[in-house]
């Protein structure tokens, strides 16, 4: 019986630590798609002002150098665009967003961005590309730093009630 | 066969550059309209027409055709916004040069031409914005449409300098096209020669990302959407060719880019607009060319056996015309 009941704990303590160590992951990741974002649109911005590259190619192009769900999110937009599924930028942008939005770690706040920066997207010349591009990467950067924040502040905090939790329901089932 | 085959891919082509709704109208066209179709319009709060076969006709929402107005489906500004975007290839920054122009050339040498209100930036037109009119027209190119008319243009030496002229919609720039072909792959008698063409407005050989997509001849290099003047003087220097062919020649500084060609011994054929001779000696420009004799050969395109016919050929310095009834 007493057997039975330790591997129960040990069980109940591992599980709630893997999910300490996974809610905590998840800030880690959002740092690090918000930072990919902003090497893709950096790289999105010299192919469409420096280049002039049709935006389903560039997009294509820059799905390859990006990884996880970020990934996911251009490759997919790439290939709206290039079967002209959607009418607009626009729609095609936020379909592919609503798609992959499950294998993405931002919140609905970097979305909401990254919606409406979909918004203007290829839609006037160089010169105004431009200027979005620089008011998205500011926004992206803002993100950042608040992701940075928010990751210090719960990242431990996360890790240690997923052990410490654990323990506490092991003892009280004890 | 191979005219289904050409259909088929017009068809993907402009249906692609269309929204999904009128996508379905133009699907829908009968098959006979479809044949003649050569344009069209789009326009915002108006109704959607075609031209097809020589006439106007409105289009129903299930791509039947009407005479009126009222029984056709009106063109949305949703509609307009959604075809500019899908001609662009969804980047509008990529085809500045080309709104400046007037017109977008898609894949296959079609061409959409828009219209808007203009932006003007120290005098010249800096884009186009609020773009309301689309005139999407269907590129045919006729293979053979010159072959009754080289022998009038070459000779065993070689091509002779020759003026097209003709009214708008005769058939000027098919019939360049077909004379650059049959120059660049040669003829029986007729052995090919270097042809380059100067296409300021990507007219003759239709270049898609830089390659043509008329048939325009083996031998032939195309500077595509490059001003006249400029771009006869970079084929000379560069492409060494034996005959250079431009489209619609009308600025003093095309005369002055054409004379350099003949100082450099290549040939050159050109079109201008003008219904006939004495049309283009009222002209400024064209009297200028045409009295300095530098053209031997001048043809005049006009209807009178169906669009494309040619009603005369005339020997440059006699003035005599070289054929005994029109040509088509």
């Amino acid at each position: 019986m007493l057997s039975i009941k330790i591997i129960c704990s040990i069980v109940i303590i591992g599980s709630s630590t893997i999910l300490g160590f996974r809610a905590a992951n998840r800030y880690v990741l959002r740092i690090r798609e918000i930072r990919m974002l902003q090497m893709a649109f950096a790289q999105l911005e010299s192919e469409i002002t420096a280049y002039s590259t049709f935006l389903p190619e560039a997009v294509l192009r820059i799905s390859t150098s990006v990884q996880g769900g970020v990934r996911d999110l251009f490759r997919d937009f790439a290939g709206r665009l290039q079967n002209k599924l959607g009418d607009s930028v626009t729609e095609a942008w936020q379909e592919s967003l609503k798609a992959c939005e499950k294998s993405l770690h931002i919140t609905a706040e970097e979305i909401r961005i990254l919606v409406s920066f979909g918004g203007v997207l290829g839609s006037g010349d160089k010169g105004s590309q431009q200027r979005y591009f620089k008011i998205v990467q500011n926004q992206l950067k803002n993100q950042e730093i608040k992701a940075e924040n928010a990751c210090s502040k719960y990242q431990n905090m996360y890790k240690s009630l997923g052990l410490l939790g654990g323990l506490a329901v092991a003892i009280l089932l004890f | 066969m191979e005219s289904l085959e050409y259909d088929a891919a017009w068809k993907r082509v402009i249906l692609e550059a269309l929204p999904e709704n009128l996508q379905k109208i133009v699907a829908a066209i009968p098959v006979g309209m479809a044949a003649g179709m050569e344009e069209i319009r789009i326009r915002e709060g108006r109704p959607l027409m075609i031209y097809s076969s020589g006439r106007n006709y409105y289009l129903r929402h299930d791509g039947t055709t009407s005479h009126y107005p009222k029984e056709a489906y009106w063109i949305t500004h949703r509609d307009t916004e959604r075809i500019l975007q899908r001609i662009s290839n969804y980047s509008i920054y990529a085809v500045e040069e080309e709104l400046r122009n007037g017109y977008i050339t898609l894949e296959g040498g079609h061409r959409v031409g828009v219209a808007g209100k203009a932006v003007l930036e120290n005098g010249r037109i800096k884009t186009l914005k609020h773009i309301s009119s689309f005139n999407i027209r269907i590129s045919r190119e006729i293979v053979g449409s010159a072959g009754k008319i080289m022998r009038y243009i070459t000779s065993n030496t070689g091509v002779y300098h020759t003026l097209i002229l003709s009214s708008p919609q005769m058939g000027k720039t098919t019939l360049v096209r077909d004379i650059a072909r049959q120059l660049s792959d040669g003829f029986p008698g007729f052995p090919g020669i270097k042809v380059g063409i100067v296409d300021e407005r990507s007219e003759i050989a239709g270049c898609y990302r830089g390659v043509p997509q008329n048939r325009v001849g083996l031998q032939t290099d195309v500077m595509d959407a490059c001003p006249k003047a400029i771009g006869i003087m970079m084929m000379i220097r560069s492409m060494s060719p034996a005959v250079i062919i431009t489209d619609e020649v009308g600025k003093a500084e095309d005369v002055d880019a054409i004379e350099e060609a003949l100082n450099a011994g290549v040939k050159i054929i050109t079109t201008a607009h003008s219904g006939n001779i004495d049309d283009a000696r009222r002209r400024p420009i064209l009297s200028r060319l045409l009295e300095k004799k530098i053209f031997q050969r001048i043809i005049v395109l006009g209807n009178s056996l169906g669009v494309g016919t040619v009603e005369r050929i005339y020997d440059g310095y006699t003035l005599k015309n070289l054929l005994d009834k029109p040509v088509r």
